[in-house]
């Protein structure tokens, strides 16, 4: 399946950096996701007008997705983190191993998130959340909110998360 | 630049208010309990309302974000008579979005986005209209500032942080003459900074960093720039001690902070200087029914002692129709003329008759600078002080 938006430019983002690190070494410590998130978003930003804003915006978006994954217990392997730029948005892409169960799982959830309605969605069962949140409940926010589109792409044995951020 | 605050919440009694700072990204509500337990005192301890602060709250994961709407139903439960005001800045981008949601989800809580009208002259001073005046008055300070500003410390290869920086030319100039290590202009005109923003495209300038940010809530680090200026600010905000200390904060010991205001009731113009002082005298008070001290510049000695700083410095730059390019000179004039008759003035509902005054005033002001055999002078004051060494 693949509900990623297609890329705003033709030629594909221009990338600005790419990140490997061992799924091992992510459960080390859950402070990993927010060390992570907040370098990237920092190096990505730094040549930007007003680094400060979109570095507070991509670390939050970021860091929401790490902890998904982190959550998501993806079997040993390496997450990769690739992240380019087209002249409108950020685009990160976030390369796990996925074996089957887990494919299935992240088809369910980001298929849940990606809907035309999340808003309505997030409204509707923000109150539930109280209760129990779901597994997805922090990527929904983040296009329900925050005008962040998500997507999924599978590529033999992985699952690729992508985020669409844009600039401001 | 590095510049991660670790999570702090505090609970001020006097005030009714809980302040979070940082960032808080609890990975559950194990994680989350002490933040809990804090709330949950606080709550208990206030009546009425209890004011979340979030101002200075950078970061908050959706974890987080769940934690807080279970407090605030809760709330609703235990104290069903509390009101929780949650007040929250634009600065941060994503506070308004979702706190307005909250809000919008209970009805025991009401969401204050402090930063929409957080001073009274912010209306007339956040908006283009301002910009012909920023511009051709950094024309002409710039020729006398340049120079005083080595007296005042400024040296090339420093940390320099530009609060309320406007318009950015300052920046610019300062990145050219001073090539500074870094530098980075602070303001909260998103006009201000786009226009800064093209300036530096122009110029192919990649190197000064702009922030919309708050001066009296920066998210800048502590005790690290070598040099912190703030230039005809002050005079405009309600509260400059509240700036003022936050300068102090960012400013390294040993740093100086370096501001400039001015004298508006001394600016001059001889010959008709009745109908010119007159103009300036009312331009005063009009500004001060918008909460300004355009006279605030001589009370900054004052200020940088009362705050502690050690040997301040201050003078005058002086502006004159004698030592300044005459016809840049009478450009600021007409640029003030244009905005305080315009946007000041129907900002304020002045009479007909009184902006017609106010008008002929700037004009004489323009008729000296340009006779021959005419004075006239725009005092602005400059003062800078040393944070002590700990
Ligand atoms: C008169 S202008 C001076 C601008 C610039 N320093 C110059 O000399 O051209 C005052 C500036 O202060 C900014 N300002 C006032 N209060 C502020 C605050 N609390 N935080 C950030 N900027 C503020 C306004 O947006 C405006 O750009």
């Amino acid at each position: 399946m693949t509900s990623e938006p297609a890329p705003p430019s033709p030629s594909g983002p221009s990338p600005i950096l790419t990140l490997r690190i061992s799924v091992r070494g992510l459960y080390d410590s859950w402070t990993h996701c927010q060390r992570l998130a907040d370098y990237i978003a920092r190096f990505v930003a730094s040549d930007r007008f007003d680094p400060e804003q979109l570095t507070t915006r991509l670390s939050t978006y970021l860091n929401e997705v790490l902890e998904y994954v982190f959550r998501a217990r993806p079997g040993d392997g390496e997450i990769v983190v690739e992240v380019g730029r087209t002249d409108e948005h950020v685009i990160a892409e976030l390369t796990m191993p996925a074996d089957e169960a887990l494919a299935a799982r992240l088809r369910d959830d980001l298929g849940r998130v990606s809907q035309p309605d999340a808003r309505a969605r997030y409204e509707a069962e923000f109150q539930a959340m109280l209760t129990r949140a779901p597994a997805e409940a922090g990527l929904l926010e983040l296009v329900a909110l925050h005008g962040v589109k998500l997507g999924l792409r599978e590529a033999g044995g992985a699952g690729v998360i992508v985020l669409t951020v844009p600039h401001e | 630049m590095e510049n991660e605050q670790p999570f702090s919440i505090r609970f001020h009694e006097n005030d009714q208010e809980v302040a979070l700072a940082g960032s808080l990204r609890p990975a559950g509500p194990e994680d989350f309990a002490p933040v809990r337990a804090h709330l949950d005192h606080a709550a208990d301890a206030v009546r009425g309302v209890l004011y979340l602060n979030f101002k200075r709250l950078r970061y908050l994961n959706h974890t987080g974000f769940v934690e807080l709407a279970r407090f605030i139903a809760a709330c609703a439960q235990r104290h069903p008579a509390l009101k929780l005001k949650l007040v929250v800045s634009s600065v941060v981008p994503w506070a308004p979005l979702r706190f307005g949601f909250l809000g919008a989800q209970f009805g025991n809580t009401i969401v204050e986005q402090y930063d929409r009208a957080f001073y009274p002259g912010q209306g007339v001073i956040e908006n283009d209209q301002l910009v012909p005046v920023l511009r051709t008055q950094t024309n002409i300070v710039w020729s006398h500032e340049r120079e005083l500003l080595r007296r005042h410390g400024l040296g090339k290869r420093m940390r320099i942080a530009d609060i309320c920086c406007g318009i950015g030319d300052f920046a610019v100039l300062v990145y050219k003459e001073f090539e500074p290590e870094y530098i980075v202009g602070v303001d909260h005109s998103r006009p201000f900074l786009q226009y800064a923003q093209q300036i530096a495209r122009e110029f192919g300038i990649t190197d000064i960093e702009y922030q919309f940010g708050d001066a009296t809530h920066l998210f800048l680090p502590s005790n690290s720039f070598d040099f912190v200026t703030s230039r005809l600010a002050l005079q405009i905000f309600n509260d400059p001690a509240s700036i003022l200390r936050e300068l102090v904060r960012i400013c390294k010991p040993g740093g100086r902070v370096y501001l400039t205001n001015e004298m508006t009731a001394h600016n001059y113009g001889y010959p008709r200087h009745e109908s010119v002082t007159w103009t300036y005298q009312q331009a005063v008070k009009i500004a001060q029914s918008l909460g300004m001290d355009m006279n605030f510049g001589p009370k900054m000695f004052s200020q940088l002692t009362d705050m502690g700083l050690e040997d301040v410095r201050m003078e005058q730059l002086p502006i004159t129709n004698n030592n300044t390019a005459i016809d840049d000179f009478a450009r600021v004039i007409e640029s003030w003329e244009e905005y305080v008759t315009g946007e000041l003035s129907a900002a304020t509902q002045q009479p007909p008759e009184v902006v017609e005054r106010l008008r002929m005033g700037f004009r004489d002001h323009v008729y000296a600078i340009r006779s021959r055999r005419g004075f006239a002078t725009w005092p602005i004051y400059v003062a800078s002080g040393r944070k002590p060494e700990r």
